[in-house]
């Protein structure tokens, strides 16, 4: 039993069982019960969605190993006829659209990536202006790879902003950044010090202080 | 108007033609980030109103022609990031648009005879983009001028040429032409590389373990010498070590080069049908030797799940053995008089191909001699374009002072792509007869190294990690080794030349 079942046990829920899902899925097929079939696969769609909508991730991992499990187990089968096919048809864009729903992950709310951890050190370290991504290795003492693991997240979120300074990427903060003490910081945006006139469109961010740190 | 893509290639191309003056122009940017952030800024907001626009702010300026191109780039950054973006999305229909191509073409731009526009990151990198948070050659000590590649002034897009121009098939030959093609293979998938938690296990299998495992034929044509190796049927070995390895969980497969006939590649295949509904092997990758039109051809075929051909690639680079490795390797004529050369005996490819493969990441085959060349290879690591680079080859033990070391390193240490590299274990005999013949008892291989596994370093300062997998030439149940992708446990290979020399069987 792994990990996340015995939590799940701990707190009183049983997990999903999509694997018997799939295994009626296909034992539907096989006898050639189409109506079942059918109604095991929009069962599959519902969950999906619903795992989509509430981001469980390993709901959606789950749902990926069924769709690709019974959509080998199709294509494997000698001879199929072509509700056989059908059915293996919408396996297959069932598993695509569950690919793409794990391609894609929101990041982390602007509250929680400014709490703590690297990203909240990424983002204090940015309080002094734009740095590019190996000056912000050397001034938050992180790691290459977790600078960049966590700056993509912080642009989706919205809390960074980046631009090309020939092979470098420049990177500022951005919009209001959540308070550790409460509400937000709505930070200046004043490009590259001093002079107005290298002011860039209020997009592009530059901050001079965090309100919370005057 | 232009879609963004077709506006990239275009402007590219001008900035490819201007190098010189793009290297000077970049330097200057990289010292004046207040001036960068006006022209991505003046780019970003003509691209807003279309690419009409930004075309005609370009003009012929330099530095807006790159501003320019680097805005198309900034464009397609959500496309290339593993989190969603929740930013404003201008030009929506030609996101769709985008998307569109790259799922239909493989490729954002609409002429083929440009090469084919595709994210510069592969899958493992959607997370983590390493390329701007390592930039080659920028503060790097001992960085030539000349490493300039415009390719690093872009994050999310690289230009895969129609071909590249690549060393001679022989010594004396004059370079060729290949064609360069990147291969987007739709497949249900369910493994997402792009999770930064993923740690695949990767499979080896030597398969030929003793000697006549892998015969080498020696004959004499045009008054010279050529040898030919040939794999026994192990089929039946082959299974078993695919089962035993779907038993550990093995996600990637690799057997090495020539390793395999077609009675052998046809058990490899029926043994990955019969895990393929429960098990977890998602692609093997097998090093075959077959007759195309009557000539040999030395190739790597990959597998998908089922065991269905998914792609292949052919040796690029002859292997010509000079005296010391004929001598290493004890290779005789039929008199028993050793060969002072030795000519590989192959038709060589005239493709590359970069595969995307949903379970696994971006994917290129250099088979032996083709690591250690530096097109495609260097070309490779260098656009840290590929997740993966596997490299099957025939040789004595590998070993982290082996040529293999150092070229799998040195990739390693240029891009940002895992390196794999798979041995049989057949030459490791005829190179320990030749040591015991000359009293050279200590560099006799006990632990015939079958697999190396490199993780690039994440920057300058950092080192690439390795894993050696050995097995014993004695006794080399079961017949393969495997590895998690957790090279926090490895140790850290050296900068700079692996330390030790060379075995004379090493190329």
């Amino acid at each position: 039993m792994s990990a996340l079942d015995s939590a799940f046990q701990r707190l009183g829920f049983q997990r999903l069982d999509f694997q018997r899902l799939g295994d009626d899925l296909l034992d539907a097929i096989g006898r050639q019960d189409w109506a079942v079939a059918d109604a095991e696969l929009e069962t599959l769609a519902q969950e999906a969605v619903a795992a989509m909508v509430a981001n469980r991730r390993d709901d959606l991992a789950a749902l990926a190993r069924v769709a690709a499990r019974c959509h080998t187990a199709l294509s494997l089968r000698d001879d199929p006829g072509g509700e056989d096919l059908h059915r293996q048809g919408q396996l297959r864009a069932f598993a695509v659209m569950i690919a793409a729903a794990r391609g894609r992950t929101p990041p982390r709310p602007a509250e929680s990536l400014s709490a703590s951890g690297t990203s909240a050190a990424i983002l204090t370290a940015l309080k002094s202006g734009p740095q590019t991504c190996p000056a912000l290795v050397e001034a938050t003492g992180l790691s290459a790879e977790q600078v960049g693991s966590v700056l993509p997240e912080l642009r989706a979120a919205g809390l960074v902003r980046s631009w090309p300074a020939g092979r470098l990427t420049v990177n500022a903060l951005q919009g209001k950044i959540p308070s550790p003490r409460g509400g937000e910081g709505d930070f200046t945006i004043k490009a590259f010090g001093q002079d107005d006139s290298v002011l860039l469109s209020p997009k592009a961010a530059s901050v001079q202080t965090a309100p919370d740190s005057r | 108007m232009k879609n963004p893509a077709d506006l990239f290639m275009e402007l590219w191309r001008r900035l490819q033609e201007r190098q010189d003056e793009v290297r000077t122009l970049a330097q200057q940017l990289e010292a004046d980030h207040a001036r960068a952030g006006q022209l991505a800024d003046e780019a970003a907001e003509r691209l807003r109103s279309g690419t009409s626009a930004l075309e005609e702010w370009a003009g012929s300026r330099l530095d807006q022609t790159l501003a320019a191109a680097q805005a198309i780039d900034a464009w397609f950054a959500p496309l290339a990031s593993r989190y969603d973006v929740q930013a404003e999305d201008p030009l929506p229909a030609e996101r769709l648009e985008a998307r569109r191509r790259l799922n239909r073409d493989g490729r954002f731009n609409t002429d083929p005879a440009d090469g084919q526009l595709i994210l510069r990151p592969g899958l493992l990198a959607r997370a983590m983009n390493i390329r701007e948070t390592a930039p080659l050659n920028i503060n790097s000590q001992g960085a030539e001028p000349d490493e300039f590649d415009p390719v690093d002034l872009f994050t999310n897009l690289l230009v895969v040429p129609p071909g590249l121009t690549i060393g001679a098939e022989r010594e004396g030959d004059p370079d060729r032409r290949i064609a360069v093609e990147y291969r987007r293979i739709a497949a249900v998938s369910d493994q997402d590389p792009s999770d930064p938690a993923w740690t695949p296990i990767v499979g080896v299998v030597p398969l030929a373990e003793a000697e006549d495992d892998l015969a080498i034929r020696q004959f004499r044509r045009d008054g010279e010498d050529w040898y030919d190796p040939t794999p026994r049927d192990l089929g039946r070995r082959a299974a078993e070590a695919v089962a035993g390895l779907a038993a550990q969980g093995a996600n990637f497969v690799l057997f090495p080069e020539v390793s395999a006939g077609p009675e052998t590649l046809s058990a490899i295949q029926q043994a990955l049908r019969a895990q393929a509904v429960d098990g977890p092997i998602r692609y093997a990758l097998v090093g075959v030797k077959e007759e195309v039109a009557g000539r040999p051809r030395n190739r790597a075929i990959l597998l998908d799940r089922c065991g269905r051909m998914a792609g292949s690639q052919t040796k690029l680079h002859c292997w010509d053995l000079d005296s010391d490795q004929c001598r290493s390797y004890d290779l005789r004529d039929r008199n028993g008089r050793l060969l002072d050369c030795a000519r590989e005996d192959i038709e060589t490819g005239d493709r590359f191909t970069l595969f995307e493969l949903p379970d696994l990441g971006r994917l290129a085959v250099a088979i032996c001699e083709d690591l250690g060349r530096t097109e495609p290879s260097a070309w490779i690591a260098s656009g840290m374009m590929v997740d993966w680079l596997v490299t099957p080859v025939m040789d004595s033990g590998l070993t982290t002072g082996r040529w293999q070391a150092k070229e799998g390193g040195a990739s390693s240490r240029a891009g940002y792509c895992r390196v794999i590299v798979a041995n049989s274990m057949a030459l490791s005999h005829r190179f320990n007869r030749y040591c015991r013949a000359n009293g050279e008892e200590d560099k006799v291989i006990e632990d015939c190294g079958v697999a190396l596994l490199f993780q690039p370093r994440a920057s300058q300062a950092g080192a690439p990690h390795i894993q050696c997998l050995t097995l014993p030439l004695s006794d080399p149940a079961p017949g393969y080794v495997h590895a998690r992708w957790m090279p926090a446990d490895w140790p850290a290979l050296p900068d700079g030349e692996p330390e030790g020399p060379e075995p004379e069987g090493g190329e």
